[in-house]
């Protein structure tokens, strides 16, 4: 992310304020634009914000538990700015197309639900209103430093996003069944290979980790990151990509070889097969970011007071890297006719107390706010986890964010990695290998989206 | 069109003499007819026609004809004409020569094995003719097609899924190690496909058979033809234009396969999004390259045109020569 701020800011800045600015002026909301009201301090959002005369609807689509729920709450204490929400299709797996192709019909709605990874493909379009007018200094400053950053889009004070919700990873795991077999827990991903090797001679019919890049190349990037890959950078008037670089190919193989030996299983990753083997504790750990605490209660209910948290291992003791996968927040199409409302009603699910324990309780939410982060909500004991303070471990984690730039158009950049690993294991060559092969797709992909590249 | 055209050859041999003035007069009798009762007639299938099919066509092979361009690494896409660019490209497309190599295989695997089983099955009913017996088990090959593709297809998923079938769970019991997950997607897509259209093959079949006399059959059985030798020698040869029929649609099938590796994705890992060129055009759309998908549809529309021509041209000639 710093090298895409650093070199991002001018071409970056000229083109979405821009883009904003248009966007703001054609729904006849303010006649001044963003620009003098980000110089203004304090009370910048009251003057930014033209109070609407009479009653405003808003449409706001995600996906996810528990959205839903906290927006009947807005409702209800709102009721002059009522909100619509719609129930869309899973990000990568339909949700961003159905945005995409509703801005192309004319049809977007006010607010989208857009992953980290996802915003700089709406924002490159010019199809995100910058919010950042609407909220006051104060506001903006309670953001968590890391997810201000990837709302930012590299444009100076600018957010393209509220974020809700961070995706800091973890290793979840059965406690129990580690203990049972005396197998310690990994702090390192070279443990780990030994371990998950252990764990098939403790129980031939289960693994210690699934492999989720098969479907799930966002988690793949995630832990690529984690090990220093960088798949994009900014470089003058082009993308430099490498999504086949040294350590990416290093996670590959890793991965290779537990797969190779049976140590990791490759079920389809939220698939009923992969539910019912963390269910019956056949996979003993996942990798996953904070809502997947989330998941693994829905998948495996009966197990609660089995599972425990523990850091994400890494490959080099000495250095405390994370990673994340998923986390988002809120975004503002720039042809909503409220973008006022829209940005304060998107503060309000990314900061209420209420709503987030609303979203909390069916998907693990990590806060982006640091008054949040002291709620009691996020220090309270978790019985499913052995009565753990999970969010200690996410929190830590979270510090330790790689600086990753994602690309312009990461769905599809996704889409040539998985394909490259679903090809690899139809005709049995390496995921390493493969890579080569992601990488010559997300060249030729962005060349046909107009960007010239470098590799 | 057509109707016209009849109409006035019917009407020639009665008029004799007085044409011209008879013709006018059956005309102004028979509304049927009348152009303007024909444009009146046509017109709402022409709109439609013309609006959900030859239009969107249209649209397709002009937005095939541009390209994306942008100014720099964050700025928009804006649309500019190139011209049959897109298509050179398409055709030199690795991934564009997969999936046609996946639909290729597919096409002499399991859709041949629809046509074959399909007309076996026929076959083999109308060699019974217990009218009860042949009844239930067109109904029952039937079946399938009524079900929906995509609904199909999920049930198949979970069949196929080794943590809630029934059927893998039977095979471990006696101890085969079924994994229908690991097989070929040719033939985890394959199995789907062929469960739901032999037996509209079968039908097709069924009723070209009922179509033919049954006098030449009882003249064989006579001379002493045995139910296989009737079956291969005389059936199959008069039937063969329904058969060419038959493979046509299961080409166009073919070549147009998507729902059921579309709804396999989910439970196999094996198949990737550009598994068929319907899945690789549904891909490109979906990622905003509206021309680069407009290009594949139209390509694989074309490829399907002369496919189909070509079939019909060189299997129709041959019983005739």
């Amino acid at each position: 992310m710093r090298m895409f701020a650093r070199q991002g800011i001018g071409v970056a800045g000229h083109g979405l304020k821009g883009i904003s600015l248009t966007g703001l002026l054609l729904s006849g909301v303010v006649a001044f634009g963003a620009a003098p009201a980000l110089a203004q301090s304090a009370d910048s959002a009251s003057s930014a914000c033209k109070p609407t005369d009479g009653p405003v609807e808003l449409s706001y689509w995600s996906w996810g538990a528990g959205y839903a729920d906290a927006t009947s709450l807005w409702n209800s204490l709102h009721p002059e700015i009522q909100v619509v929400y719609s129930d869309i299709p899973v990000s990568n797996s339909g949700g961003y197309q159905k945005m995409f192709n509703a801005v192309k019909a004319g049809t977007a709605p006010d607010i989208g639900f857009l992953e980290f990874d996802n915003i700089a493909a709406f924002g490159s379009q010019g199809y995100l209103a910058d919010i950042a007018p609407y909220f006051t200094d104060e506001e903006k400053a309670d953001f968590l430093d890391p997810v201000k950053v990837l709302a930012a889009l590299g444009v100076e004070g600018a957010m393209y996003s509220t974020p809700i919700g961070g995706g800091p990873m973890a290793l979840i795991y059965r406690k129990d069944l580690f203990d049972a077999a005396g197998i310690a827990l990994p702090r390192t991903w070279a443990e780990l290979e030994v371990a998950a090797a252990k764990v098939r001679e403790v129980d031939a019919g289960a693994t210690l980790i699934n492999f989720d890049g098969y479907g799930h190349a966002n988690w793949f990037a995630g832990l690529s990151s984690q090990h220093g890959a960088q798949w994009f950078g900014v470089d003058g008037n082009d993308w430099r990509i490498s999504v086949n670089d040294a350590a990416t190919k290093e996670t590959a193989e890793l991965w290779q070889r537990m797969l190779d030996s049976g140590a990791a299983s490759d079920l389809s990753t939220f698939s009923p097969a992969w539910s019912s083997a963390l269910a019956e504790g056949r996979i003993w750990s996942w990798p996953t970011a904070v809502w997947g605490a989330g998941v693994i209660k829905g998948a495996a209910p009966a197990t609660a007071g089995n599972w425990a948290v523990a850091p994400l291992p890494v490959w080099n003791e000495a250095d405390k890297v994370s990673a994340i996968w998923g986390g988002g927040g809120l975004s503002v199409f720039n042809t909503s006719a409220h973008p006022c409302e829209a940005a304060r009603f998107s503060l309000w699910m990314a900061t209420d107390p209420e709503a987030l324990k609303i979203m909390n309780a069916a998907v693990g939410i990590y806060p982006t706010t640091k008054s949040l982060l002291a709620d009691p909500i996020f220090t309270q004991p978790d019985e499913f986890f052995g009565g753990q303070k999970i969010f200690d471990v996410f929190l830590e984690a979270s510090a330790q964010t790689p600086d990753f730039t994602w690309g312009p158009s990461m769905t599809d950049t996704y889409k040539s990695i998985t394909d490259a690993f679903s090809l690899a294991k139809a005709n049995g060559t390496s995921l390493a290998a493969s890579l080569d092969d992601a990488q010559a797709a997300v060249v030729s992909s962005m060349e046909k989206d107009g960007f010239t590249v470098k590799q | 069109m057509n109707l016209s055209e009849t109409g006035s050859t019917t009407a020639a041999p009665a008029a004799g003499a007085g044409k011209t003035r008879k013709t006018a007069a059956a005309r102004r009798i028979d509304p049927r007819h009348d152009p303007r009762t024909v444009a009146v007639l046509v017109l709402p299938f022409s709109v439609l026609y013309v609006a959900f099919y030859i239009l969107p066509i249209a649209y397709a092979v002009w937005q095939s004809l541009f390209a994306l361009e942008r100014s720099g690494p964050m700025r928009p896409a804006v649309s500019v004409f190139v011209g049959l660019k897109n298509y050179a490209s398409a055709i030199l497309d690795p991934a564009f020569h997969r999936s046609l190599l996946n639909v290729l295989a597919y096409g002499l695997g399991p859709s041949a094995l629809t046509v074959i089983l399909g007309l076996v099955i026929a076959l083999v009913i109308d060699a019974r003719p217990n009218k009860k017996v042949a009844k239930l088990a067109r109904a029952a090959v039937f079946s399938p097609f009524a079900v929906p593709a995509v609904v199909g297809a999920i049930i198949w998923g979970f069949l196929y899924t080794p943590d809630t079938s029934p059927l893998v769970d039977a095979a471990r019991s006696i101890g085969w190690d079924l994994n229908p997950l690991a097989w070929s997607p040719i033939w985890t897509i394959g199995n789907i496909a062929m469960w739901t259209y032999m037996g509209f093959n079968a039908l097709i079949f069924l009723s070209a058979l009922a179509a033919l006399d049954p006098s030449i059959f009882e003249s064989a059985r006579v001379d002493g033809a045995s139910p296989l030798r009737i079956a291969l020698h005389i059936k199959i040869p008069l039937m063969w234009p329904s058969i060419v029929l038959s493979i046509v649609f299961n080409l166009i099938g073919t070549l147009q396969l998507f729902t059921e590796p579309t709804a396999l994705r989910t439970l196999s890992n094996e198949i990737s999004s550009g598994w068929s060129p319907s899945m690789l055009a549904y891909a490109e759309a979906a990622a905003n390259r509206y021309s680069v998908s407009a290009t594949l549809s139209t390509l694989l529309a074309i490829v399907t045109a002369i496919v189909s021509f070509a079939l019909l041209r060189l299997t129709v000639r041959k019983p005739r020569a």
